[in-house]
Formats: C-alpha cells, structure tokens, sequence
C-alpha cells in the first residue's frame, strides 16, 4: 500500500510539479512558471520572445470581431498581436492546452 | 460585552447560513461551503478531458460534446469537431436559400454567436447521430508531426470563419478554397508519415521501444541541468541516443537508435519479462494496475537496463561529494511506472496508436490503401489520396452552379478526411431520444428559429433579475442534480471586470476587453458563504479556461483547481454575476430515462 501512495504522488509530481509538461506530437515541452506566467523553462531569464511579448501585449485589447465563437483570447492574442503561431498540447492526463510558439523556439503558455 | 459576543456569533451565523431557494414549489437547501460537481469521482463528466478550442470559434461546439457526454448513457467522449461541422453544414442550410443565408434576424444584421446549443444539437441529430471523439483525427491529437497538427487547426479556424462569410465575400470565398486544399494537404502529409513510420518500424515491438521512450523520457524531464551530476546525465543520454535527439534545459526529442532498441527488447526477452507481461496484457487493467510488485519488478529491469547503458567506468570528477562514483542510477519506481504505462496502457504508441485510431484506419480504408504498405505501393496511395485534392475544384463549381448551400458538400468531405469513423452511421451515437431546450432572458422571437427549441424571454424585454436568477437556479439545480450538465450562453465582459453590468448581455460595456458572446458549460453548485455560485467549465485549455490571470484579482471568479492546486479549465462565480451576463440557458434531457 505504501509503495502505491509513493508511486501514485511520484506520478503526480511529475505531472503537476512546479514545472508543467505538455506534449506535442514527439515533443516534450518543460514549462517553468516566470511573473505569474508559464514560459519554457530556459526562458526564466526572461530574455525570450514568449516573456517580452506577453509583457508588451498581455493587456492589450483584441477587437471583438476576432473573439467571435468565443475563441480562446489567448490563442488570438498570439496569432493576431504577438506574431506566433497556436499548437496544442496535452499534459500527462490528455487534457489540452494551446502555447504560443515564437520564432526563436520560445513558448508561452 | 455580553451584547457583542451574542452580535459577532449572530455575524458568523449569518456567514455560515446555507443556500436556501424555492419557486413556490420546489425548495432547496444547500449546506455552506457544500459543492456539487459533474467531475466528481463516479458523475457523469468525471472523465471529461479539458477542451482548448485555440482559433476555432466553436465554443458552442465544445459546450455540446460536453453536454452530451453528460446525457448519453455510459459517458462516451463526444467530438465537438463533429458537432461544429453538423453545426456550420447542416444546422442552418433551411435558410441558405437566397443572397440573405446567413446567420441573420430579421431585420437583416448578422447573428451574433454563442448560443447555438440546440441548434448544434438539431444539425447532430440530423446528420444521424453524434461522433465518438475517437474517430476525429484533429482531437485524439495523435498525429505524429506538430506542424500538421498546426496547419489544421489554422486552417480549419479559418474555416469556421470563412463559412459565415463565404456568400459575402469573393475575397473569402477564395480563402476558404485555399485552406480547405491547406487541411487536405496537412492529412495527406500526416497519413504519408504514418505510413513511412510504420514501414520502418514494423519489424520492431513498437509498445517496446514507446515504454523505453517514455521511460528514458521521464528521467530527462527530472533533471535539473543545473545540478552538475545531471548534466552530467543528460549529456550520456545525449550521446547514447545520438544527434537527431534534442535534450535541453525546457524540449526533449527523443529518438532512440535501433540497436539501443532491439538490444532492450531482447533484454526483456532474455529476462523472462515478456511472457510474463503478455500474461498480465491478458488481464483485465484495473486489475494489473493495482499490482505494485510487478510495477517493481518492471522498473527494477528498466533501470538495470539504462543504469548498465549509462554506466561510466571511472570516477566522475563532475559530481558532488557524496554523489554515485562512476554509475548514474536511475530509479527503478520512478521508471516501472512509466514502463508500466508505456506498455499495459498502451499510450502514445506511433503503430500501435494508429492501429487503435478508427479515423486514420478509415481514412486509409477509404483511399484503398493499407496502413505500412511496402514503398512500392506508396504510388498508389498517392493516387488513391489525388481525388480528395479536387474539393478546391468543386468549390469553384459550386459557386458556378450558384448553389444554394455551397458547403454542405465541403462540409461532407471535410468530414470524410477529419472524422473518417463517423461517415458511417453505425459508428454514430443515436441521439433521437435527446429533447433541447434553450431558454432565453430576453426577447429573442426576432431571431430566425430552426429547431422550435428556444423558449423567448418577455415580449420585447427581459425578465426582471429575480425571475431570471430563478429560471437560472432551477435550471441548474434540476439538471445537475440528474447527473446533466447544461449549456450558458454569456457576454463575456464579467470575465475582465467583475462589476461590468450588462442586463443579460443588452448593454454593451466599455473598455472591456472582448465583450462578446460565449458558450461555456455549467458543471456544478456549490454554496459559498451563504452566497450560490456556479461552475464553469470552458474550453480555452487547462490554464486559461480560467480566463484571470495570476496577480489579477477578479473578485466574481475563483478559479477551479484540481488536486495537486494548479488550474484545471473550470471556474466558479458568483451567481448574481453570472445571471447578469447569461443570454440564455440549455438542458438536454433523455425522454427515455424515467
């Protein structure tokens, strides 16, 4: 039993730890949380496009044409403000999540 | 004193007093602090996976797989990829009969979106049923290649935006050709993959050589590539696995060279482990995943195996004091699981994946082709697939003909290509038995209704506040506490700013950020001090379906967390909040069940 409990919160510590992973076809991407924001974990300098663009467009308003069908605000904001490209990503359980993937191999989720 | 004692106990009482309502006849009391969720463990969403709808303006497409999911019998995942397609071909083509079809009131201006519920329900219904989510390529997101999994969400977002449009706009009109020849391009490119995949992989045990990926997988994302003894690690890894692998601080890209495969297989082999693991493949899952000492035992064989490739003979001058000299030891528990995962549960196999996916088996039974054919039928494939390539075609002839509704056929064949399963109406889920209602705050008899399912607020206004918290109230509880989760309508501007007042979506607001309509899912209740609040579950992915962000305060919304505390796409608010901002709300109710 105890083996269990100590297997069952190392799976859980790989999946939901301090750092995110989220899978994108043979990709792993390892996600640390920088400001209150998850960016790829070499982008905690904060030197990446991920960081610096979220910081210039986070607040940014989106006109309300482009959220029609209520698409996920932070998918357009990434397509339309900030010059990246939306890929979908599944964590550990299969759940989904889009990142905003910049050109110079930063992500932002 | 006396006095203040009884007044501060008769304040607590009050913060803790339960959630009491009635509408004359039902009454309801819900415990403080108490909550209600579809997700809990047993309920009718406790298997849902978090939906990220990216680009695609089809909330109202996820809200209706959900839904479903939480009516059908049995909980099957539902492909909302289906329901948006049904949706923007089928559910509206009684109007596509002249120059005026498209979303539009009667006076003419266009329909704003977010609530379609039982609409989508209607189209479902119509095309004969709903599509399991495991025949749409696009959301088992198995593809192999990232990129086309990009293209086609692109494209398709493009799409769904282009379908609204396309009578309006030439300029659009001959966007929607180029992406549909995109998405068609981005499958061809992918099944060409699968194929070229499975031919080279085919004489290996693929759940073999996923479990070693995996397994090597999860040692790297561990390492700490500042901590010296793990650098020390990963560059091993590097050099054992070869170039085309990408290990780095954040990307892991493994591909693991053929004779470091075959040599692991015939390890476990040798070591008497694969009869043992066919015998457990044998059993029932649930049964092998409660045995821990055969977890044990896997890892201990995983570990020995990668602890024996990574074994440096000498000392190791770069690690610490204290640290292993000269072996890299990898943890045998840590590794049995994922080895255990990697083979008993079968995950992420490329083959083998693809083997178990009906939408890519589909797709390749329909172009008369077979899954990892020798290179010499590849030309056949190829020709095979060459006809799908003529939608762009058929699209100009369309418009030649002048076509009433010009996408019911592309709707058909995009069908074909991203939900091959469901061509075929015996893989669908028979929903006739589904009844929708969509109950509307405000008048809504100037909207065009297809399906006689929305039941209009007052004639030429809205309901008063109370009356529309009660419709609200009742609606919820009834259905949740009957295992069904329902659909809302909202004007999202409660989303950026709490004290945004929109009279059930009337009055626009300023200067807040994307105040539009929405389609989220109701899943639970729960009494919070003394006050209802409601929870949401969206389809904007695990972090930002709870649309505040860390370190803003939104005082209506409290973000839904799961159990290790980090987001998990749902949210709860405040009930008077929600009320104010819902354009309408949908239940689907079973008239079979009793």
């Amino acid at each position: 039993m105890m083996t269990r409990f100590i297997l069952i919160c190392m799976i859980s510590l790989n999946a939901f730890g301090a750092d995110q992973v989220l899978t994108f076809g043979e990709l792993k991407v390892i996600f640390a949380k920088v400001d209150g924001i998850y960016v790829n974990r070499s982008c905690k300098s904060k030197k990446c496009e991920a960081y610096q663009k979220f910081m210039q467009f986070s607040k940014k308003s989106l006109p309300r044409d482009l959220l029609l069908g209520g698409k996920n605000p932070a998918a357009v904001r990434c397509k339309e403000l900030m010059g990246g490209e939306v890929i979908i990503g599944k964590d550990h359980d299969g759940h989904e999540q889009s990142v905003c993937q910049f050109s110079d191999g930063s992500y932002l989720i | 004193m006396s006095y203040i004692v009884f007044f501060l106990l008769l304040m607590n009482m009050d913060l803790l007093a339960d959630c009491k309502m009635s509408n004359g006849k039902t009454h309801i009391s819900i415990a403080d602090n108490s909550e209600v969720s579809l997700f809990e463990s047993g309920k009718s969403l406790s298997t849902h996976k978090t939906q990220d709808q990216d680009g695609l303006g089809t909330c109202y497409a996820n809200t209706t797989s959900a839904v479903l999911k939480s009516v059908i019998p049995g909980s099957p995942d539902v492909s909302y990829i289906h329901a948006a397609l049904e949706s923007s071909t089928n559910g509206w083509s009684q109007n596509w009969s002249d120059g005026k079809n498209q979303y539009v009131k009667n006076d003419g201006s266009e329909l704003t979106y977010g609530g379609f519920f039982c609409d989508t329900i209607a189209a479902i219904k119509k095309a004969g049923g709903a599509c399991p989510s495991k025949h749409s390529i696009l959301e088992n997101k198995e593809l192999i290649n990232s990129n086309v999994q990009l293209e086609l969400m692109k494209n398709l977002g493009t799409y769904f935006d282009s379908v609204n449009k396309v009578k309006k706009d030439p300029a659009k009109l001959q966007k929607l050709k180029s992406n549909l020849a995109k998405v068609i391009d981005s499958v061809n490119l992918e099944k060409s993959k699968v194929i070229q995949s499975c031919e080279a992989e085919k004489r290996k045990d693929l759940p073999l050589k996923k479990a070693l990926d995996d397994a090597i997988g999860l040692e790297l994302i561990n390492l700490d590539l500042s901590v010296p003894c793990d650098k020390f690690k990963a560059e091993k890894f590097q050099q054992i696995l070869g170039a085309k692998s990408i290990i780095t601080e954040d990307q892991i890209k493994l591909v693991i060279p053929p004779t470091l495969e075959s040599e692991f297989e015939l390890f476990l082999v040798n070591s008497k482990i694969k009869p043992e693991l066919s015998a457990f493949l044998k059993k029932d899952q649930k049964e092998a995943l409660n045995n821990s000492a055969f977890q044990q035992k896997l890892g201990s064989v995983v570990a020995d195996f990668l602890n024996s490739k990574l074994k440096t003979p000498g000392k190791n001058a770069s690690c610490p004091p204290g640290s292993p000299n000269g072996k890299i030891e990898v943890d045998p528990v840590d590794l049995g699981t994922s080895f255990y995962n990697g083979i008993l549960l079968q995950k992420s196999d490329v083959c083998s994946a693809y083997s178990e996916n009906a939408a890519i088996i589909e797709a390749v039974k329909n172009s008369n082709i077979h899954q990892c054919i020798p290179e010499t039928q590849l030309d056949e494939m190829l020709n095979a697939l060459a006809p799908m390539m003529k939608i762009g075609e058929a699209l100009d002839q369309s418009l030649v003909n002048k076509m009433t509704n010009p996408l019911s056929q592309y709707g058909g064949q995009l069908k074909d290509l991203l939900l091959p399963g469901c061509s075929k109406k015996e893989n669908l889920i028979d929903i006739k038995n589904l009844s929708c209602g969509s109950f509307s705050m405000c008048d809504q008899s100037q909207y065009i209704d297809l399906s006689n399912t929305t039941y209009t607020g007052p004639k030429g206004g809205c309901y008063d506040f109370g009356s529309a918290r009660a419709i609200v109230r009742m609606k919820v509880f009834n259905n949740i506490s009957s295992n069904r989760a329902l659909g809302i309508s909202v004007c999202t501007a409660f989303m950026d700013n709490p004290s945004a007042r929109t009279n059930f979506c009337q009055t626009p607001v300023k200067g807040v950020d994307g105040h539009s309509l929405h389609e989220m899912t109701i899943s639970g209740y729960r009494c919070k001090d003394g006050k209802i609040e409601y929870q949401l579950l969206n389809s904007w992915g695990k972090y930002q379906g709870c649309p505040v962000s860390d370190g803003d305060k939104n005082s209506a919304i409290e973000c839904s967390l799961d159990k290790s505390g980090n987001r998990d796409g749902k949210f709860w608010v405040k009930e008077d909040v929600l009320v104010d901002s819902t354009n309408e709300i949908s239940q689907l109710v079973n008239k079979a069940s009793p």
